[in-house]
């Protein structure tokens, strides 16, 4: 039997204007006058979703009303209908903020408010502002759009056979992805201000992730004369908001208090691991991980809302065990630490963790109250393999937590002692071998890029505040500040994932070609490896530069950023442990640098310019290093501030104008100077 | 929970990991209970239950190069390189309360779970702590002595700690992350490593043992 498409429910929002349909779904279209064929596949049942009862009917009936009630939906269709109008509450709510400010429609006579918000925007045709508007690239819809690129998928009247045919024929909710991949990346899930700044492609998917894990654990059964959902055979309920509960954590009047019946676990997981790279074989680590991430993927395909190389957002339901889920990352030395929050439908939220912390930590009584009643909680859980209570013999020196094998590793007379895990992991791959041939005795450059899930939730929010307030200076928002503290950042943590990778791809792209430069491991993009030289150095900053401006403009491009660069150069003995400490703990900045037993720092996006400028500017000449150095160290000695300003000035107007305008003390200058430069 | 807090002023120190590839010895940041109660035993004696932090932004990492010697062969066996906290002063660093004491020293908090009442006699003591003591690291002196007592809170455990001291640190595990820690035998021959709280571990501890205060539930 064919089944319901839930990604298909919002297939009418890839529908132009010029088509005329009210609102995005075709419950009450008319097929007849338009002499269409109505679809009669289980897909259509889901454009019921959003029903709503014409009062012009008395017997007329809406969503929110009881299962019973639903007159209209086949028997064998209201209980997937259920699901799904819990997956799309779900996957709007988790999220982006759910209140609406203003619905924008080139109708509108309004357009005053439209040129002001678009202007702030930077987005020059009215039209325009129908597209998504990422909080990291405001002007990637426009750009697009000037590519030959357009929102919608269906745009003139002949289209409209095409929605139907759609619903009526599509085997699977990745077929539909596929097809429309383009035209979902453009539009965002809901057109009106400020909630067009996810993609319909996350909503998309989230909703039939969601719809997939819901519906094994919930059962649609015939219980006298009337029909209930079962949720794990215990919970009955007829009613969309029985089973939610109410939609708030803080209570103005008794409904909100209102709890569910259905609950479900959001769960941050962070893979960790004990092995610290010793040599270079180690890093097959991070293959192993990757291997491990794609396998829980393709396993659980359904829970996991999204994954980066180290993180995966899970979404399961009260009986899920994650131990079982990560029960190979432990057998394979793996600890994965979790932030799980249980709650009913109605209030899970990708940041409702945080919300709940901070109403405990300020000691919010009545929202306390009402998440209580609601037994909502939020642990952490710390999943690992148990270890012995002593080691006898000797302990893995790479990885500690293992006893090591009776036979040691042995490599140029040198002796390892390592635990099973750790020896598999080294034997599991061969590293390239121009790093123990060919570059011996060089100096080398490892690189990685990071992107940081914590900084990129704070900043989405303060992007997203700072959104609210060029609508604001337009439109009166009287709920401002609770549009606000209701954001929730999963969509966009999905989409801009879905960008970093982009710019990976595209790094690796770039420089493809060229022989000096290694991917460690083929599988992870991450991390790299480069024969020094203060042209290739160069040469990879000015790629990172403009993928960062192509794909992530509007973020912030110092210590505020959410993805950084960092590279490490050292002589190629140095241990790669070391490179890979330097990346894990000391990396805060746009760029950062460290240079082995010289220097460690970091640098905003507009430091590096500036530097790279002066250095582009002297490109025949050299600043004497010498007289720096001695302006250095008199500043590390006297520490006078006026007195470095008057030696600089002596010394050259370009640092002392780097030092007076940017604030760029000499040492730093000098130190990412020498490496780009290049020379003694 | 009470505690004998002692303040140190220690030059630069090794506390090290296990080797890594043969020749390289990398350090920790935190002073595992098994490091002071070894000291204690050598320099007066008697046995401690401890825990240690040095203190964020009074220390740096740098790199030692040594080779040992084999006398009988008369040859330097091959390089190793080490790694050592040196003093250093961060620039951001917040050290309020810490002004007065040497910029010059690396400054740790050694928290003693109380069993006799005589550690008062023990300020100015110096004493040597941690691995290559005979190249001159890990000089230690107690510049201050007090006896605190300090709130229990939820919160991310910052030290590594023996298992069975739990207790006597006031220390109740919630969700643990293990490692292990040496211990050595009664004659400090030999020893075996037992199962220890490390850092992240999250706990219900004295808050100076704890990064910041958490409430999850349990």
């Amino acid at each position: 039997m064919k089944e319901i498409i839930p990604e298909l429910h919002d297939i009418g929002k890839l529908a132009s204007d010029e088509l005329k349909i009210a609102g995005h779904t075709f419950d009450d279209f008319k097929f007849e006058e338009k002499n269409i064929e109505k679809p009669n596949s289980p897909s259509w049942w889901g454009q019921y979703h959003h029903k709503r009862k014409d009062k012009r009917k008395p017997d007329d009936w809406e969503t929110d009303d009881e299962i019973n009630k639903w007159k209209d939906i086949p028997d064998d269709y209201k209980g997937d209908l259920f699901i799904l109008i819990l997956s799309d509450h779900l996957a709007a709510s988790s999220s982006r903020s759910t209140l609406e400010i203003g619905t924008f429609t080139p109708d509108n006579t309004n357009s005053d408010i439209q040129k002001v918000i678009m202007e702030k925007l930077g987005i020059k045709k009215l039209d325009r502002l129908r597209g998504i508007v990422k909080l990291w690239n405001k002007k990637y819809y426009q750009e697009e759009e000037t590519n030959g690129q357009y929102w919608a998928a269906f745009r003139t009247e002949k289209d409209i056979d095409k929605i139907f045919s759609e619903i009526q024929n599509c085997h699977s909710g990745m077929e539909f992805l596929t097809k429309y991949e383009n035209y979902l990346r453009l539009t965002p899930e809901d057109k009106s201000l400020p909630r067009n700044i996810t993609s319909l492609y996350t909503h998309v998917e989230l909703v039939g992730k969601i719809f997939s894990v819901l519906k094994k654990f919930t059962y649609f059964e015939k219980c006298g004369e009337e029909y209930i959902i079962k949720l794990n055979n215990e919970n009955k309920v007829r009613l969309i908001s029985e089973a939610e509960g109410s939609k708030r954590t803080v209570a103005n009047n008794q409904d909100d208090i209102k709890k569910g019946k259905f609950q479900g676990r959001m769960i941050k997981c962070h893979i960790c691991s004990n092995q610290t790279p010793v040599r270079l074989h180690d890093l097959n680590i991070f293959k192993k991980r990757n291997e491990l991430i794609n396998d829980l993927v393709d396993r659980y395909r359904d829970n996991v809302l999204f994954h980066t190389p180290d993180f995966i957002e899970l979404l399961l339901t009260e009986n899920d065990d994650l131990h079982e889920i990560f029960r190979k990352f432990t057998e394979a030395g793996f600890t994965i630490r979790c932030v799980e929050t249980t709650a009913d439908l109605g209030i899970l939220k990708s940041n409702l963790s945080e919300k709940v912390l901070k109403a405990r930590e300020n000691q919010d009584i009545e929202r306390i109250k009402v998440l209580n009643n609601r037994n909502t909680k939020v642990k952490i859980k710390i999943i690992s393999s148990t270890p012995d209570l002593d080691i006898k013999t000797g302990i893995c020196e790479v990885c500690q937590s293992n006893e090591h094998l009776d036979n040691p590793w042995f490599h140029e007379n040198v002796k390892e002692w390592i635990c099973q895990n750790c020896w598999d992991i080294r034997n599991s791959h061969q590293p390239f071998s121009e790093y123990y041939n060919e570059w011996q005795g060089e100096k080398v450059c490892w690189f990685k890029f990071s992107l940081e899930q914590d900084k990129l939730e704070k900043w989405l929010q303060k992007s997203f505040e700072e959104y609210i307030e060029i609508i604001n200076q337009s439109y009166t928002l009287t709920q401002k500040d609770t549009l606000i503290s209701e954001f929730r950042p999963l969509a966009l943590q999905v989409d801009f994932n879905n960008d970093y990778r982009k710019l990976l791809d595209e790094f690796w792209m770039a420089i493809e070609e060229n022989i000096r430069i290694k991917k460690p491991i083929a599988e992870y993009d991450e991390l790299g490896v480069f024969l020094y030289s203060a042209e290739l150095a160069t040469k990879i900053i000015q790629i990172y530069i403009y993928l960062m401006e192509k794909y992530l403009p509007d973020c912030p491009h110092d210590e505020d950023s959410p993805v950084s660069l960092a590279l490490s150069f050292a002589n190629i003995k140095y241990p790669v442990r070391e490179h890979l400490r330097f990346f894990n703990s000391e990396c805060n900045n746009f760029l950062n640098i460290h240079n082995q037993n010289i220097y460690k720092g970091g640098y905003s996006e507009r430091e590096v310019k500036q530097i790279m400028n002066i250095i582009e500017k002297l490109k025949q000449s050299e600043i004497s290093k010498n007289s720096l150095y001695d302006v250095i160290q008199s500043f590390e000695k006297l520490n006078s501030e006026i007195e470095l300003t008057l030696r600089l000035k002596d010394r050259g107007q370009d640092v002392y104008q780097l030092y007076v305008n940017e604030g760029i003390l000499p040492e730093r200058f000098l130190n990412l100077y020498q490496l780009l430069k290049g020379g003694d | 929970m009470k505690f004998v807090h002692l303040l140190l002023e220690i030059e630069s120190i090794i506390i090290g990991e296990r080797f890594k590839g043969g020749v390289f010895r990398p350090c920790q940041t935190t002073i595992p209970s098994s490091t002071i109660d070894g000291a204690f035993k050598h320099y007066l004696g008697i046995e401690v239950k401890a825990v240690g932090l040095f203190i964020e932004g009074t220390y740096e990492i740098k790199e030692f190069t040594y080779s040992i010697r084999d006398k009988a062969l008369g040859i330097s066996k091959m390089p190793i390189f080490a790694q050592y906290l040196s003093p250093y002063r961060a620039e951001n660093a917040e050290l309020l309360g810490y002004e007065s004491y040497s910029k010059d020293k690396i400054l740790a908090n050694i928290y003693i779970v109380p069993e006799n009442n005589g550690y008062s006699l023990i300020k100015n003591l110096s004493f040597q702590m941690g691995a290559l003591k005979s190249k001159g690291f890990g000089k230690c002196q107690v510049v201050e002595i007090s006896h605190e007592e300090y709130p229990i809170k939820q919160g991310l455990l910052n030290v590594k700690i023996h298992e069975e001291d739990c207790e006597p640190f006031g220390v109740r595990v919630i969700e643990p992350v293990y490692g292990y820690l040496f211990k050595p035998d009664e004659h400090s021959i030999s020893g075996v490593y037992k199962r220890a709280l490390f850092p992240g571990s999250l706990v219900k501890a004295p808050e100076v043992l704890i990064e910041k205060e958490t409430y999850y539930d349990e």
